[in-house]
């Protein structure tokens, strides 16, 4: 973390005053700011909060998707596969595995991928209320399965030892 | 880009393009994420008759901000096969729309042939949607989509 330099004017304590126009004040906050912004970068525990608040607003923000939302007729995510879906989030994140993407679907629900390299994965939560998932990469055939053959614990566990290969 | 009154076209050369319309959102990592793509009757354009640019023309202005894609007809995966259940295979329908000659879908079949469309199961129908994306990367984007 780089060593943060207060202005000589600056009080120590709860009150100070400071003057925004004063560049020495401004050094300071820019480089409190500089300060704060590269712990988060380098914290992997904040990131990952970051990815999965980032997917809980992808997500929340299908609500305002309208049928042909994708222009070729694509029924939009319902209420049943964004619940799933916030399920699924809550399982990935039990597990501090946060997904690469979060989207909605053509195929009418949300879709979930991971990537790590060139290794692949992809959850997919239908308005039926049907999951599928499936895994490759550029040398392994997508090996698919449904969720209740394979329960939603076991579907992350083979997910996250698939990226790791 | 209307028919006025050509005819359907049945053969697709494997070398053909088709061109798809995308969302940037469904792009991850350098490569279409299947849940970008519709599977069945995947709509698409065929570049024999058509630009990659007729793929968004919309007197209405419906698809600006979209992307498109293009992937040749042989890339499309043949069969696909299923441990409970018969085989599909799939293959290419021209359908030329009265505002868009080159309009055609990817269809699929039992192997045996029905002559109908056949729905596949969610896994083979997720299968052929990863196969396809596989074959959709950064050299194939024809226009980069920023919505």
């Amino acid at each position: 973390m780089p060593a943060l330099m207060l202005p000589a004017h600056v009080q120590i304590g709860i009150y100070c005053p400071v003057d925004l126009n004063d560049d020495a004040t401004r050094r300071f906050y820019e480089s409190l700011y500089a300060s704060v912004e590269s712990s988060l970068r380098q914290s992997t525990f904040l990131m990952m909060k970051a990815r999965f608040a980032e997917a809980r607003e992808r997500l929340e923000s299908t609500v305002a998707l309208e049928p042909n939302w994708d222009t070729y007729g694509a029924d939009p995510p319902n209420e049943k596969a964004r619940e799933l879906a916030r399920s699924i989030l809550a399982s990935l994140e039990a597990n501090s595995f946060p997904p690469t993407r979060l989207m909605p679907s053509v195929e009418g629900g949300i879709g979930i991928s991971f990537v790590a390299q060139d290794n692949r994965a992809d959850i997919e939560v239908y308005n039926t209320g049907e999951i599928a998932a499936a895994i490759y990469s550029n040398v392994k055939a997508p090996e698919t399965w449904t969720v209740p053959d394979r329960s939603l614990e076991m579907t992350i566990n083979c997910i996250r030892v698939h990226l790791a290969a | 880009m209307y028919q006025r009154g050509r005819p359907v076209v049945p053969d697709f050369r494997g070398d053909e393009f088709l061109y798809l319309r995308y969302r940037r959102e469904h792009w991850v990592n350098g490569q279409l994420a299947p849940s970008g793509v519709r599977f069945p009757r995947t709509s698409v354009n065929r570049s024999g008759f058509s630009e990659p640019e007729d793929a968004l023309f919309s007197e209405l202005g419906s698809y600006n901000g979209l992307g498109v894609v293009r992937f040749m007809v042989s890339g499309i995966p043949p069969r696909i096969t299923q441990s409970q259940g018969p085989p599909y295979v799939f293959f290419m329908r021209h359908a030329p729309l009265d505002n868009n000659y080159s309009h055609s879908e990817v269809w699929s079949d039992h192997e045996h042939r029905t002559g109908e469309y056949k729905e596949p199961s969610k896994t083979v129908k997720l299968q052929f949607r990863i196969l396809l994306c596989q074959q959709i990367r950064q050299e194939h984007v024809c226009i980069e989509a920023v919505l």
